[in-house]
C-alpha cells in the first residue's frame, strides 16, 4: 500500500530517531545497494551531527567524561530529548538538568554542574543585546543609593556551586590536568557574561556572590548593604559594597541602575 | 512572468572563520557577495549580529535558511516565519531560500534535510504552504533541490519534473545546488546533465557548488570537502543553459583558509567567462 505524505514523514522519522526500518517497503534503491544501508545514512548522519552538537556546546564535559561516556550519556540524552527546535544550538539545553539525574551524577555531583557552566558561557555568547552601566552612572543615583535596584546584564548567569567544578573546567580549558571531582566546603559562585562580544565566566569570593544574587532579585541596595554588614566585619560594609559596585560596573555586568518603581523584588 | 533578482556575481557563504579576513584585509577579498545562514543570526544579539552588521555595510546579501520544513506535513511553523521575516527586515536580502525538503514532523526536528516522494499529493501541498510562506514574506522565495541517498516507491515522476513543476505552481524561484544535482544523479543512477537542462530557466536565481564525500554505496552531501571536477564540468552546462545566474561556493565543515575557497570561486568565474559573453556577466 503506498503511504501519504504524512505516513512516509511519520515513519521515516521514526526510523532515523530510534533505527528502526518500518518504511524499508516505501524506498527504492538502485541495483547493488539496499535500502537498509541507505536508510542507515541518515540514521547515522542524524545521530553523529546531533553528538557532535552535544560535544562542541560541552566540550569540556566530553574531555573530562572521556568519549565512550559521554557519547552514551549524548546518545541517551537525544532519546530522552529529541531534539524540538529549529535551531541546533538549543539541543543540548535541558542537557545540565538531565545529566543532574542520571545515577552518575549521584556519584559525581561535579559533572552536572560543569555541564551547567559550559551551557551558560555558551548561552551569554549570543543573549540580546543590552546597554551597559558605568561608574560614570553612579553620579545619577548619588541623592537617593538605599532605593536603587540594579538590572543586571541579560547575558550574565550565576551559577551558584557544591563542587570544584569551576577548577576542573578551568584547568581543562588551559590545557592542565584538571584536579579530582570533590565537594566544596562552602558553596562557590560562579558567574558567566558578555562583554564587548566576548563570553567571561569568574568566581564571586568574599561574599560578592550571594551580593550579587541579591541584586539579580531586585532587592535595592540598602538591603545589600545589609546583607553586606552580616557576612563581614560591619564597619567595612561601605568599602566593600563600594568595591563590589565598580567591580561589576567596570565588567559590564550590570545594565541599568535607578528607582525601584512598583514592582516587587523576584 | 517578473524579472527575477539581478544577478549579483560571484559569491561565498559567510562564515564565522572569516570574519577578519573580510573585514580586516587592507584590500578586501575578491567576492561580490555573501550568503548567510538565517538561523545563525536569529538570536538578538552578540558578536553573530555584529559581525553580520558590519559585512551587510559592504556586501549584498542573500539569506539561506535550513529549517522552514516546506515539505512537512506538520503544520508551518508561524513564530520561525515571524523571526525569518524580522531577520529579513533588518538583513535586506536580495532573496530568501530554504530546501525542497522537511526537517521533522509532530514538533521533532532531525536538522536534517529529509527527501520526500515526488508525487502530486506532496506537489499540491508544497506548492500552497510556498505560496503561503510568499504571502508572509510579501516576497517570492528560492527553493533548492537537495542531495538524497533514497528514493520512494510511491513516487510518481521524477526529481526534475517536480522541481520544474512545483516552480511553476507555486510561482517561486530556484536555488539550483549543482553538487546536490550531482550528488542525487550518481545515488540514484540518472544523467545530472539529463536534470538540469529539463529545469525551466526564468526560475533558477542561484547556483550551489559544493563538495561531497564518499559513503558505503553512495556519496554524501557533506560540504567539507573542495567542489569535485564533475561538479564543475556540470556547472559549465549548468551556466551555459540557464544563463547568468549567482553563483556561490558552500562549505559549512572543514572550513580552509578563505584563499583556499577563493581559488575555487575564481575557477567558477572562468567557467562563466568561457561559456558567456562578457556583457551577460555584468554585475547589476
Ligand atoms: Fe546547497
Amino acid at each position: 500500500m503506498a503511504r501519504t505524505l504524512a505516513e512516509l514523514q511519520a515513519a521515516l522519522q521514526n526510523d532515523v530517531l530510534h533505527r528502526q526500518s518500518t518504511s524499508l517497503d516505501s524506498l527504492s534503491v538502485p541495483e547493488g545497494t539496499t535500502a537498509e544501508s541507505r536508510l542507515a545514512v541518515y540514521q547515522n548522519a542524524y545521530e553523529i551531527r546531533l553528538v557532535n552538537i552535544l560535544g562542541e556546546d560541552y566540550d569540556t564535559l566530553w574531555s573530562f567524561m572521556g568519549d565512550t561516556a559521554f557519547r552514551d550519556l549524548a546518545t541517551s540524552y537525544l532519546r530522552a530529548h529529541p531534539s524540538t527546535s529549529r535551531n541546533a544550538r538549543w539541543i543540548g539545553h535541558a542537557l545540565p538538568e538531565y545529566l543532574a539525574g542520571q545515577p552518575i551524577a549521584a556519584q559525581i555531583p561535579a559533572l552536572p554542574e560543569i555541564a551547567r557552566l559550559e551551557r551558560a558561557i555558551r548561552d551569554a555568547f549570543d543573549a540580546p543585546d543590552a546597554p551597559v552601566a558605568t561608574p560614570e552612572d553612579l553620579a545619577a543615583i548619588a541623592d537617593q543609593p538605599e532605593a536603587t535596584v540594579f538590572t543586571l546584564h541579560p547575558s550574565l548567569a550565576l551559577l551558584p556551586m557544591q563542587t570544584n567544578a569551576y577548577d576542573i573546567f578551568r584547568a581543562l580549558r588551559a590545557g592542565n590536568t584538571p584536579p579530582p571531582p570533590a565537594r566544596a566546603r562552602d558553596l562557590r559562585w560562579i558567574v558567566a557574561w558578555r562583554r564587548d562580544l566576548n563570553s567571561h565566566h569568574a568566581e564571586l569570593t568574599g561574599g560578592e556572590g550571594p551580593l550579587l544574587d541579591l541584586a539579580r532579585q531586585g532587592h535595592n541596595f540598602a538591603r545589600l548593604c545589609e546583607a553586606a554588614a552580616m557576612l563581614d566585619e560591619p564597619d567595612t560594609t561601605a568599602a566593600r559594597m563600594a568595591a563590589h559596585l565598580r567591580g561589576w560596573l567596570e565588567n559590564g555586568m550590570i545594565s541599568a541602575m535607578g528607582r525601584a518603581t512598583a514592582r516587587d523584588p523576584a | 512572468m517578473v524579472d527575477r533578482p539581478p544577478f549579483l556575481g560571484f559569491g561565498l557563504g559567510l562564515r564565522p572563520q572569516h570574519y577578519a579576513e573580510i573585514l580586516d584585509a587592507d584590500t578586501p577579498p575578491p567576492v561580490d557577495w555573501f550568503e548567510i545562514i538565517s538561523e545563525n543570526y536569529m538570536e538578538a544579539g552578540g558578536r553573530p549580529r555584529h559581525m553580520l552588521d558590519r559585512v551587510k555595510e559592504r556586501y549584498p546579501l542573500v539569506m539561506h535558511g535550513v529549517s522552514m520544513s516546506i515539505a512537512s506535513s506538520s503544520p508551518l511553523d508561524r513564530a520561525y516565519l515571524d523571526r525569518l521575516k524580522s531577520l529579513a527586515d533588518h538583513v535586506q536580502p536580495k532573496w530568501i531560500s530554504d530546501h525542497l525538503c522537511w526537517t521533522g514532523v509532530h514538533g521533532i526536528n532531525l536538522h536534517d534535510l529529509m527527501p520526500v516522494a515526488y508525487t502530486e499529493e506532496a506537489l499540491t501541498h508544497i506548492a500552497a504552504r510556498i505560496a503561503r510562506v510568499q504571502d508572509h514574506l510579501g516576497r517570492r522565495i528560492a527553493i533548492e533541490n537537495v542531495s538524497s541517498y533514497i528514493e520512494f516507491a510511491e513516487s510518481e515522476m521524477t526529481e526534475w519534473e517536480f522541481v520544474g513543476e512545483l516552480a511553476r505552481r507555486a510561482d517561486c524561484w530556484l536555488l539550483l545546488d549543482v553538487n546536490n544535482v550531482f550528488v542525487s544523479g550518481q545515488n540514484h543512477r540518472f544523467d545530472g546533465a539529463e536534470f538540469i537542462e529539463a529545469i525551466p530557466t526564468d526560475r533558477v536565481v542561484q547556483f550551489h557548488l559544493a563538495g561531497h564525500s564518499e559513503g558505503n554505496d553512495c556519496l554524501i552531501d557533506t560540504h567539507d570537502q573542495p567542489v569535485c571536477d564533475e561538479v564543475f564540468e556540470l556547472y559549465r552546462r549548468a551556466i551555459g543553459h540557464f544563463g547568468p545566474v549567482s553563483t556561490m561556493i558552500e562549505r559549512d565543515d572543514n572550513i580552509p583558509p578563505l584563499s583556499e575557497l577563493l581559488a575555487e570561486l575564481a575557477r567558477a568565474r572562468q567557467i562563466a567567462r568561457d561559456t558567456l559573453a562578457p556583457d551577460q556577466l555584468k554585475v547589476a
